[in-house]
């Protein structure tokens, strides 16, 4: 079967905005595709060592509802992805000084990301 | 014009109405519909949470979805949902998905749509 490839790329950094692309990601790797995990906007924090998920208002029970299933955390995931060889990339235009790369991610224009999405079988944002 | 596949992947339950109105009008136009439920998203599939925003919000989601539902629109739920650890009561007519579900349904539409 050809080999699918998968674009995602994640906008936001709020728990809820932060595993969809996630669990997108690690579960179009585990089926076999190629799979390219953008961050950009907010999105780009979900990279930084320092990074801590926390739920948007009136979801914080969504922080419980996690860890009483036994979720891996973000960063957890995050590691899962690339150990599954999801590629990362971020957005130059969105990366600030202050990001200290929890995995190496290379940054590239948004056109570059487009013409990736362009030429996907799949392209989600969150 | 040719039939079209759509799919909408939901994650906030504030999102779903929004959500239903356009894939109602989706199906009215003959295209296929599937809604893909996450995370608070999926907190709609559950019986007793369409009961309270009927009485708290008045709206009548029930009636919206089974309403969806009767058109063929396709309703499935993360079945690693971390709010089924509190005991879903899913609504008739939903089904539970995994990832790889979602991605074979996903490959074959002609839009993806996240909310």
């Amino acid at each position: 079967m050809e080999k699918k490839k998968v674009v995602v790329m994640a906008l936001h950094d709020q728990l809820e905005s932060a595993y969809p692309p996630l669990n997108v990601a690690v579960g179009a790797a585990s089926s076999g595709a190629e799979v390219i995990l953008a961050f950009s906007r907010r999105g780009v924090n979900i990279l930084d060592q320092r990074y801590v998920s926390v739920p948007s208002e009136d979801l914080e029970y969504l922080s419980n509802a996690l860890s009483d299933f036994g979720v891996s955390s973000v960063h957890d995931l995050l590691g899962i992805a690339v150990e599954m060889g999801v590629q990362l990339y971020v957005v130059d235009l969105d990366v600030n000084d202050q990001v200290d790369f929890i995995h190496p991610a290379e940054q590239v224009p948004i056109k570059w990301l487009l013409n990736e999405a362009a030429s996907a079988d799949l392209f989600m944002h969150f | 014009m040719a039939k079209k596949k759509f799919v909408y992947f939901v994650s906030l339950s504030s999102n779903v109405p929004y959500v239903l109105k356009k894939a109602l009008k989706n199906v009215e136009e003959e295209n296929e519909v599937s809604i893909f439920f996450d995370l608070d998203g999926a907190r709609v599939l559950d019986k007793r949470y369409l009961k309270i925003m009927e009485r708290t919000h008045n709206i009548d989601l029930q009636k919206m979805m089974q309403q969806a539902l009767d058109k063929g629109i396709k309703f499935f739920g993360c079945q690693m949902n971390v709010l089924i650890a509190d005991g879903l009561e899913l609504v008739e007519g939903a089904e539970l998905s995994g990832v790889a579900t979602f991605l074979e349904t996903a490959y074959q539409a002609d839009a993806v749509l996240t909310y």
